[in-house]
């Protein structure tokens, strides 16, 4: 798939998990489009494969007849990701209490280990409801 | 996809992950790790060098083998892991409780005279 220069890209992914491995490469080939360095895209796409990855197997219980829609755009300052979940009472990352590195690492636990991810790489993250739909918007700044 | 490799190499057993560790495949290590582990060998080695990708599946079960292997008094380590997937590890203070190598002939001679 080669993207032509734009500053917003969308997909839309089916909610099983083999999705996850299109919308990395998806997400790949869009900010080397706009020369994002590879650590920081690691970064973008580990983030929003972690949110992606959770609204799939929890909120949407891997039923491939749901889907996601993302949108990826270049602003100013940093990137803008946005997923779109049609699902309108699915799962809400702003009000799950992620554990702390601390009890993820002296307590072993796994799970919470993607949301505290995804708060710590990306500096904004909020979600809405609009249209029918939970719309999840987060930002990576980036630096001048 | 994934795929987990394993060898015995100076009394040490490394298992060596191949492609990319996420929702759809980190099962598959931890099936293998549970498998090395259950053998009880002096200590167990992940070689990271063919990991292109780890999400949070992958990496809960980094921790959790980890501490299992605490518990069984195994050492556990990792090596050869690329830049970009030890600064995840860096985001969660993975790499202070972990031991990581450089290479895998560090990680054995390490471990193998550990024991």
């Amino acid at each position: 798939m080669k993207l032509q220069q734009q500053w917003e890209h969308h997909i839309s992914v089916d909610c099983k998990r083999e999705s996850l491995n299109m919308l990395r490469q998806f997400t790949k080939e869009v900010l080397s489009e706009w020369q994002i360095t590879d650590e920081q895209q690691y970064l973008m796409m580990l983030a929003l494969d972690e949110v992606c990855a959770n609204l799939i197997i929890h909120a949407h219980s891997c039923n491939s007849d749901d889907r996601l829609d993302i949108t990826i755009s270049r602003a100013a300052d940093g990137i803008l990701f946005e997923v779109k979940d049609t699902k309108p009472d699915s799962f809400n990352l702003t009000h799950y209490e992620v554990p702390s590195v601390h009890q993820i690492l002296c307590e072993k636990k796994r799970n919470g280990i993607g949301l505290l991810l995804v708060k710590k790489i990306m500096d904004e993250i909020v979600v809405e409801q609009a249209e029918g739909a939970k719309i999840c918007r987060m930002k990576k700044k980036l630096a001048c | 996809m994934v795929e987990v490799k394993t060898k015995v190499e100076n009394r040490v057993t490394v298992v060596s992950v191949h492609g990319e560790l996420d929702a759809s495949s980190a099962l598959i290590l931890d099936n293998a790790l549970e498998g090395v582990i259950a053998q009880k060998p002096a200590a167990v080695v992940v070689d990271c060098s063919a990991l292109e990708y780890i999400s949070s599946p992958g990496i809960g079960v980094f921790i959790s083998r980890h501490g299992e292997c605490e518990e069984k008094q195994i050492s556990f380590a990792l090596c050869n892991v690329s830049q970009k997937i030890n600064n995840v590890f860096k985001i969660l203070g993975l790499d202070q409780v972990v031991k990581i190598y450089a290479t895998t002939d560090e990680a054995t001679t390490a471990m193998g005279a550990s024991y």
